[in-house]
């Protein structure tokens, strides 16, 4: 039953467990990713999406807990798993001093891919994404929208079997949004997982086929999104997960007085 | 190679993206060619005494404190192969250390260390050829030990600062042990030949006072001695090997887990804000108080005199470089025609830089303050006088220390009052610096790595530092001359000060805004982008 479950699952976590001083940004979360999956992170600012998905990519040691993508544990063999995932995170510490093609390039190179293949990998990135006018501009030129299609680019360089994607579409406009999302289900399509975190539930409802809900650092729901959605829209559910919380009317009454 | 390439290509893309950073280039260039140049001259004249092993020991400490502590004056240590970029990429610990080595030894300042300890080696070896392969070794060491040394500190520093008293403390201590030995090396032309030899047999404990001497004795065939010595750095340098790839693995597996999460905005989460929002509820609360922009502005900038990462190192590195530096000034003075304590305000020296970029520091939130519609000379007034206690305090600790050492109090107050009237005449001069080439500052960024290094900005800012000084000096003359006139420092010398201050900050600030209002638009762009 283990083998199986660890043969299905791209990406298990258990017990997963981060505390900063007295705050615990992530208290025991546990997340199962089927291989193959389109799979959604949804929560709150503040909730742990995150320090959970850093913690799971690697970039962040976790208190307590286990993590394995694609079967190795991460944190125990971390060269190996940082070579079978790629990240877009939502800070993108980018070099600001390349050029969009520079980077693609380096990026490459630093994840063993021979010359040839990084330059040819390179130039067929920059004409998916569209980028073929950009690839000569310093990265630091580029507007928000172009730096996530240069950083999921680099992300994708070296066909990893788990894509982790923090807030890819936030500050994105519609033309380049939807330009990432057939990139990414493309990737699906040929066997590739994705884990994606996002506060726009329409974006995670038209894609995901998996949900986690987190909130206050723990998982409230989990499974595939027509199970956690019980018939009702992934918005409603999550509100109704997480507590909505509604403006009282004696608040902010000076906006009022805007009539006056 | 990856790794060599790639900084080769960020500094070539650096030089290509302005005009100012070619300048800037070309400025470094100058710089330390120029002090290579002089690090040979010392040690071929040093060469030719043997009693000189001081010297030796001196102009080897200066080229490795120049390398780990200057950039603390100057914006930080060259980090464009940030560890922290590279945190997502399968690499080993081993492959990124060395990786980040080399990207560290491609530069101008190590090309002109290179250069500069070729020539110490062709200069030595034809004084003595035996010594040549110790001399070879000696500058390899010494070129190991400044790269190794700069990436240890920023690696440890930068860690440090991911919590407010973890990056306080590194501020300290850093910069006393950086003091220190500047200081030893201040002292040296006042000591005698006993001092200098104690100086020596210090230094000989430091690694790269350890190789000059090694490089000396080496010189004068005393081979043995020579050969305990870099054995004495090997162990050091192993050392530092050790600790640094002990950091670079902990800084790899602890990246930030989102900007909420660092202590420098704990308070803002507590209390549920986010950074902004919580500004703006302290920009609206304070108007209602004291309904001048002015005021609102400085109650601003004094909160962030305390939480901004670059603020607090300013303010700490200025009390301590400032005091220690008098107190060796005070030392040169003869108490019967002058109070020792009337050096103090020379500390100002090390305060004056945050004068000079008043609209550069804390850049991020600046679109608040310029979109909220105040008048510039209004923010940069405001800025201008919560900046003075960062310049003041180094004076103030200097006065005390001065006293408590020389034991004479009887100018105390009317320097501490000095000082005070007279910051007005540099935060004139500063606005208007200010406004004209601004250096953006993060300021949530370490304030100990610096992407651009090695691009010449740190040589830049020196220079409009140093045209600032200049600048204040002139314009503060009048008053000094004034005071010497009198013989003393009376209450008519500090309010005609205090008078002509007031006049010099309101013109910076009024020229500061007619000079933006010719570039409309241009200032806030310039800011932020630059910190992009």
């Amino acid at each position: 039953m283990e083998r199986l479950m660890e043969r299905e699952m791209a990406v298990r976590v258990t017990g997963l467990r981060k505390a900063y001083g007295p705050r615990v940004a992530v208290d025991g979360v546990d997340l199962n990713v089927p291989r193959g999956s389109f799979f959604g992170v949804v929560g709150p600012n503040g909730a742990g999406k995150t320090t959970s998905l850093r913690m799971i990519t690697g970039l962040l040691k976790p208190d307590a807990g286990t993590i394995e993508v694609d079967g190795i544990n991460v944190w125990q063999n971390l060269v190996e798993a940082k070579a079978r995932i790629g990240v877009l995170p939502d800070d993108l510490r980018l070099f600001e001093r390349l050029t969009g093609a520079e980077l693609l390039y380096y990026v490459a190179r630093l994840r063993r891919l021979d010359e040839p293949t990084a330059r040819r990998r390179t130039t067929e990135v920059l004409r998916a994404m569209g980028l073929e006018n950009e690839a000569t501009q310093l990265v630091t030129d580029y507007s928000q929208g172009t730096r996530k299609k240069i950083a999921l680019g680099a992300a994708i360089l070296h066909v990893p079997r788990v894509l982790f994607l923090d807030e890819p579409f936030e500050s994105v406009d519609p033309v380049s949004a939807r330009l990432l999302q057939d990139v990414l289900q493309q990737y699906r399509a040929a066997g590739g997982t994705v884990v994606l975190s996002s506060h726009v539930m329409e974006t995670v409802e038209r894609l995901c086929d998996h949900v986690a809900i987190v909130h206050a650092g723990r998982v409230v729901a989990s499974g595939p999104i027509e199970e956690v959605q019980l018939g009702r829209s992934l918005e409603q559910t999550f509100l109704d997960a997480v507590g909505a919380r509604e403006i009282k009317l004696e608040q902010l009454d000076w906006l009022r007085t805007l009539a006056v | 190679m990856v790794f060599a390439r790639l900084k080769t290509r960020l500094l070539i893309n650096a030089a290509r993206r302005s005009g100012r950073a070619r300048a800037g280039l070309v400025v470094l260039s100058l710089v330390v060619g120029g002090s290579m140049l002089s690090f040979v001259v010392v040690i071929a004249d040093a060469a030719r005494q043997a009693e000189s092993a001081p010297r030796f020991a001196v102009a080897f400490t200066t080229m490795w404190i120049a390398w780990i502590g200057l950039p603390f004056l100057l914006g930080g240590i060259d980090d464009a192969v940030d560890p922290d970029r590279l945190a997502e990429l399968p690499l080993r610990r081993s492959e990124v250390a060395l990786g980040t080595v080399v990207a560290a030894s491609i530069g101008v300042l190590p090309a002109a260390t290179a250069v500069g300890l070729l020539g110490m080696v062709v200069t030595l070896s034809l004084r003595n050829p035996r010594a040549t392969a110790f001399v070879l070794i000696v500058a390899v060491g010494q070129f190991v030990l400044c790269v190794l040394g700069s990436r240890l500190i920023a690696s440890v520093m930068t860690r440090a600062s991911r919590s407010r008293r973890g990056r306080d403390a590194g501020v300290i201590l850093a910069t006393a042990v950086s003091s220190g030995l500047w200081m030893a090396m201040q002292a040296l032309p006042l000591a005698g030949p006993q001092t200098r030899s104690t100086i020596a047999t210090v230094l000989a404990w430091s690694p790269s006072g350890a190789l000059g001497l090694a490089a000396h004795d080496a010189t004068f065939s005393r081979f043995a001695i020579s050969s305990s010595r870099l054995v004495f750095v090997l162990v050091v340098v192993s050392v530092m090997a050790w600790w640094w790839t002990a950091e670079l693995a902990k800084s790899m597996g602890s990246r930030r887990a989102g900007a909420m999460s660092r202590a420098p905005r704990r308070s803002a989460v507590l209390s549920g804000k986010s950074r902004d929002v919580a500004l703006e509820g302290t920009v609206r609360r304070a108007r209602g108080r004291i309904n001048h922009p002015v005021f609102v502005v400085v109650r601003k900038e004094l909160r962030y005199l305390l939480r901004s990462p670059y603020r607090r190192a300013s303010l700490l590195v200025g009390c301590m470089f400032g005091a220690p530096f008098v107190l060796l000034q005070s030392m040169r003075v003869d108490p019967e025609t002058l109070p020792p304590v009337a050096v103090a305000p020379m500390a100002l020296l090390f305060g004056i830089a945050i004068s000079h970029n008043l609209l550069g520091l804390d850049a991020p939130s600046l679109w608040i303050e310029l979109g909220s519609g105040i008048r510039l000379r209004h923010l940069l007034l405001g800025r201008a006088l919560a900046a003075a206690p960062t310049m003041v305090a180094p004076v103030w600790v200097a006065a005390v220390l001065t006293v408590v050492v020389r034991g004479d109090a009887t100018a105390l107050v009317p320097t501490l009052a000095l000082s005070v009237v007279s910051a007005g005449v540099p935060l004139g001069v500063g606005a208007l610096i200010s406004v004209l080439v601004p250096f953006p500052v993060a300021d949530d960024s370490s304030p100990f790595g610096n992407q651009s290094a090695m691009t010449g900005r740190g040589c830049l800012i020196g220079l409009v530092h140093a045209a600032g000084l200049i600048i204040s000096a002139i314009l503060l003359s009048p008053v000094f001359a004034f005071a010497v006139m009198r013989g003393s420092v009376d209450p008519a010398t500090v309010v005609g000060c205090a008078v002509w201050s007031a006049v010099v900050l309101f013109s910076g600030t009024w020229l500061g805004e007619r000079f933006s209002d010719r570039r409309p638009g241009a200032l806030a762009e310039t800011i932020l982008s630059g910190l992009r």
